[in-house]
């Protein structure tokens, strides 16, 4: 009982029972802290253009959404003691073309990763999206799609959190320009 | 019993019938209640794996590699009545796309019907384009029914780092069997 790799064990063993408790206290005190963070977007320009993305090994010609928005959002309250980061972005959301099986679309079109309470606040004017989207058929089709503010709030222990604040008004993506290739003659 | 002898157990000799079996008996029921705990949360979570430990850093700064993360797979909701409308974007899902190792990316779009499949794209936040490249040639979306084993739900740092230290360097799982039948020797005196 008094054996050298008894106390070792012993050592060990109260350690992490204090580590696990201390965690636990930790991930729950989470709950305490009130998450009320505020944001607004205003849509400011939108174009459907048809083109190719050259990342891939494989493309083909689709139509892409490009969006400017507005955004003014506070996040203070999304940082306490137990959060590691907060991955904040704006979805596009919108109902499928009336031919389409899929219904419910959304997709993300600018994010940002907040690492620590001075870059809680954000201010953006006329703000090119990040991710120029396209939708899974090819095309858009004078869908009406609406912003949405989101925050994931990452904690150093414990649940992970989402939310949603601040919701656009509706607008209507208008039909595609076609953007000039070099060697192609559609205008 | 001179088979015993000759492995070197002799010891076990000393120990009767009654307490041999109770041993084995004992260690069989250690075995079963770590089967049934891991099943049994399967089963909770309708996950195939429902902790996972991170392997790569594509995630950064939110999971390093190591970081335990606790997943939950009955957010698909086709069909569903009063369902939350199941996987949202912005939502970090474990996938497996027949690579040798899960991948942990987030949720940049969806596309969901009345039917399956339920579109998926996901892309690692440290990352600087989406997955597209990941999927098996010619897939541009995650089939969220088949092809995802869950989404993140807890997060706990760093306790899964053993996982990858006695995978990666073979000779630390030696070591630390060496130790454990050192310790089950010592413990006999």
């Amino acid at each position: 009982m008094y054996s050298s790799p008894a106390r070792v064990q012993n050592v060990f063993g109260f350690f992490t029972t204090v580590t696990f408790s201390i965690a636990a206290l930790v991930a729950l005190s989470s709950a305490v802290f009130p998450a009320n963070p505020t944001a607004t977007i205003d849509v400011r320009e939108f174009r459907v253009i048809k083109g190719r993305a050259h990342q891939y090994y494989y493309s083909k010609v689709q139509e892409y959404a490009f969006i400017n928005f507005d955004l003014e959002a506070d996040l203070g309250s999304l940082f306490n003691w137990n959060t590691k980061q907060v991955f904040a972005y704006i979805s596009a959301s919108y109902p499928g073309s009336p031919g389409s099986k899929f219904s419910e679309n959304e997709a993300v079109i600018w994010d940002v990763i907040l690492p620590s309470h001075s870059a809680s606040k954000l201010y953006l004017r006329n703000e090119r999206a990040k991710y120029n989207i396209n939708d899974v058929t090819g095309k858009f089709a004078g869908e009406n799609v609406t912003l949405s503010f989101h925050w994931n709030v990452q904690p150093h222990v414990g649940a992970l959190k989402w939310g949603s604040v601040g919701l656009s008004e509706a607008f209507t993506l208008p039909p595609v320009k076609t953007k000039r290739v070099k060697g192609n003659n559609s205008a | 019993m001179s088979l015993l002898d000759s492995l070197g157990l002799s010891e076990l000799r000393r120990l009767n019938v009654r307490q041999q079996l109770s041993q084995i008996l004992n260690f069989a029921l250690i075995l079963a209640t770590a089967f049934m705990l891991w099943k049994g949360l399967s089963i909770a979570t309708d996950s195939p794996s429902p902790i996972v430990v991170v392997l790569s850093g594509s995630m950064e700064p939110a999971f390093q590699r190591g970081d335990l993360l606790f997943l939950w797979n009955r957010n698909l909701d086709m069909n569903k009545e009063g369902g939350f409308g199941g996987t949202q974007v912005g939502e970090i899902v474990v996938y497996n796309t027949g690579t040798a190792i899960p991948i942990v990316h987030r949720v940049v779009r969806r596309h969901k019907g009345e039917t399956t499949p339920f579109n998926l794209l996901t892309k690692g936040d440290n990352n600087n384009a989406d997955d597209i490249e990941l999927y098996p040639h010619g897939q541009w979306y995650l089939d969220r029914e088949k092809e995802v084993i869950g989404s993140v739900v807890g997060y706990v740092p760093f306790v899964g780092y053993v996982t990858i230290m006695l995978s990666e360097h073979p000779w630390m799982k030696t070591a630390l069997l060496g130790i454990m039948g050192l310790l089950v020797v010592l413990q006999r005196e």
